[in-house]
């Protein structure tokens, strides 16, 4: 059984510091925190509040940073409404961030030996986890094309040449999907110790399946995304199957990081896609 | 920090409540409560998510819609980890706060609420159960798989069951997807609850436009949120006209404390909070204080005066 936090929760009151484009639909968000300085885990997650109250629902995201106690980096996605309400915030508007939440990654012992594997803002949690390392590992990027290549010169920063980008269009870096890319360097999953993905619920799946064969003595942990009303337990909207239990886990707080094996990937109760988490805006 | 003073407190069922705000059953889970330590504070008492006799697994993804001003779509299918779980882990934690506890159960026949009632009798954590809160959400096998909720028989016997073996209080929760809640809400009476809450999610669904499919794989699901406060009230005032002397918990959109004000004065005597708490759990806190304002500058001795009060 999982352990779940007892630490009290906190509602940070926040302003906008920047809120940049990074990419083609994709926005790099920093917080800051007006009341108590704010740290978390590699992994750990927020539920940003959004101005509009008519939105019933926070978001969950993935700390992309926390470049200085206090300072939340949000690496996201416009994908409907809510977001693209996130998009039209500018330095200096308020918001409301509860958090950290879940549990983080568990840190490599041997971080040379990592392999960090993103897909899309996936790549966000992995980004914070190899920055906090004494050394950095390599880092696997996929996206479906090369205008969604965000954070790329931060990611160099941490990865160097370790950074291993892969396009579905082939317009940059290695032409496929994260996927191929491992199975055309085997090497990348032969030599790693711990692998570390995030991504679309599928990508994962499907990365998974993947280094089990090339590696089997790979320990691979995962972050997954889910619908996620509440983010603290309460609403049992974010579950997912287990391989070792009856009864689904609650994503927000026994995650959202999770030992690959533990989950039971071939159910049906698994979502589809880890993107459509709001509703569209018509416009889009 | 403030303290809360006896002016929110009230009496019903025969139960000393400090506040008159109850989270409503779903809202919250036991560990939750460790995290959010002003809500001792400011609640009155706590009821549990629903459980049933075995653990359930629940619905498959996805399982909750957002509905932008109005409230969410939820069809979480009652994932519990079964009463003897709940009665073993979540209790003494939940006994901690020193408040009551509502313990809300769901079952699939009569025979079943009664099989709970006595286990929970006979559980030595049994005890730290105030009241019993019955979920009638559930096909009744024994009545050809009919709602529990909406079938005055199938609630009177599931009431009868229940009180027979357990002697502190019951109350029934009404589902609004009836064509007649008071005659649901009299045969829960004549069963033997000794309170009635209301109301439990409204039938809806949504359309995902950009899939053309439904949102949510079983597709009928529990509306809540500020969208059903209307029928909540409108429910709760025809419960309270023919049953005055029966204790309602008023329970459906409740967002701030104009609604909490709106609910007691239809004629409940306690409220629960929902759905809100999904994006501000800390709203207790601000409601509680919002209430005493109101009381204070009202001048009123106790807030329970203003239950039923827009009847007279």
């Amino acid at each position: 059984m999982t352990m779940i936090s007892s630490t009290p929760l906190s509602d940070h009151a926040c302003q906008v510091v920047f809120n940049r484009d990074c990419g083609r639909g994709l926005k790099w968000l920093r917080l800051k925190t007006l009341d108590a300085p704010f740290t978390c885990l590699p992994g750990q997650f927020v539920m940003l509040d959004l101005p509009d109250p008519r939105f019933f629902f926070r978001r969950p995201f993935s700390v992309l940073d926390v470049p200085e106690p206090g300072l939340i980096d949000i690496y996201y996605k416009i994908v409907g409404q809510g977001t693209a309400q996130m998009a039209a915030l500018t330095p200096d508007d308020a918001m409301r961030c509860l958090g950290p939440l879940g549990i983080g990654f568990t840190p490599p012992n041997e971080p040379e030996k990592a392999l960090y594997i993103g897909g899309g803002i996936g790549i966000a949690p992995l980004y914070q986890l190899g920055k906090s390392m004494s050394q950095a590992g390599r880092c696997v990027y996929g996206v479906r094309d090369a205008a969604e290549i965000g954070l790329k010169s931060e990611l160099q920063q941490v990865f160097g040449e370790q950074l291993y980008i892969a396009t579905d269009n082939g317009l940059a870096g290695f032409h496929g999907n994260v996927c191929q890319l491992l199975e055309n360097q085997p090497e990348l999953a032969l030599s790693a110790q711990t692998a570390y993905i995030c991504g679309p619920t599928r990508m994962m799946q499907a990365t998974v399946e993947l280094l089990n064969r090339l590696n089997p003595d790979l320990k691979v942990q995962v972050s997954l995304e889910e619908h996620m009303p509440c983010g603290i337990g309460a609403c049992t909207g974010c579950v997912v199957p287990r391989a070792d239990q009856y009864l689904p886990s609650k994503v927000c707080v026994e995650g959202p990081v999770f030992d690959a094996q533990a989950i039971r990937w071939e159910s049906d109760l698994l979502p589809a896609s880890a993107f459509c988490l709001e509703a569209p805006a018509c416009t889009q | 920090m403030h303290t809360v003073t006896p002016v929110l407190a009230t009496q019903a069922a025969g139960i000393h409540f400090s506040n008159v705000l109850l989270n409503a059953s779903g809202a919250f889970n036991a560990p939750l409560f460790n995290q959010l330590s002003q809500l001792n504070r400011n609640l009155g008492g706590i009821v549990t998510k629903t459980v049933t006799h075995e653990a359930w697994a629940g619905n498959p993804q996805a399982r909750t819609v957002e509905l932008p001003g109005i409230g969410m779509l939820n069809s979480i299918g009652l994932q519990n980890p079964g009463l003897m779980a709940t009665l073993a882990h979540d209790l003494p934690i939940l006994k901690a706060f020193g408040l009551p506890v509502l313990l809300s159960i769901s079952a699939h026949s009569s025979a079943e609420f009664a099989q709970m009632a006595e286990f929970v009798l006979s559980h030595p954590n049994g005890n730290l159960v105030e009241a019993l809160e019955l979920n009638l959400s559930c096909p009744n096998v024994e009545k050809g798989g009919v709602h529990f909720g909406s079938a005055a028989d199938s609630v009177r016997e599931a009431l009868q069951a229940v009180t027979a073996v357990f002697k502190k209080p019951v109350f029934a929760k009404l589902t609004p997807n009836v064509g007649d809640i008071v005659s649901i809400g009299g045969a829960a009476v004549e069963g033997g609850a000794v309170g009635l809450t209301a109301i439990n999610t409204v039938l809806g669904a949504a359309i995902d436009i950009r899939r053309k499919k439904p949102c949510l794989p079983r597709v009928s699901a529990g509306y809540s949120g500020p969208g059903i406060k209307p029928i909540a009230v409108h429910a709760i005032w025809n419960l309270h006209k023919h049953f005055p002397e029966i204790p309602i918990i008023g329970v459906g959109g409740i967002s701030t404390a104009e609604d909490v004000l709106e609910f007691l004065m239809a004629g409940a005597s306690l409220v629960q909070v929902g759905t809100i708490c999904f994006r501000e759990p800390m709203i207790f806190q601000r409601i509680t204080e919002q209430l005493q304002a109101y009381c204070q500058a009202e001048g009123l001795a106790s807030i329970a005066e203003l239950s039923g009060c827009a009847h007279e």
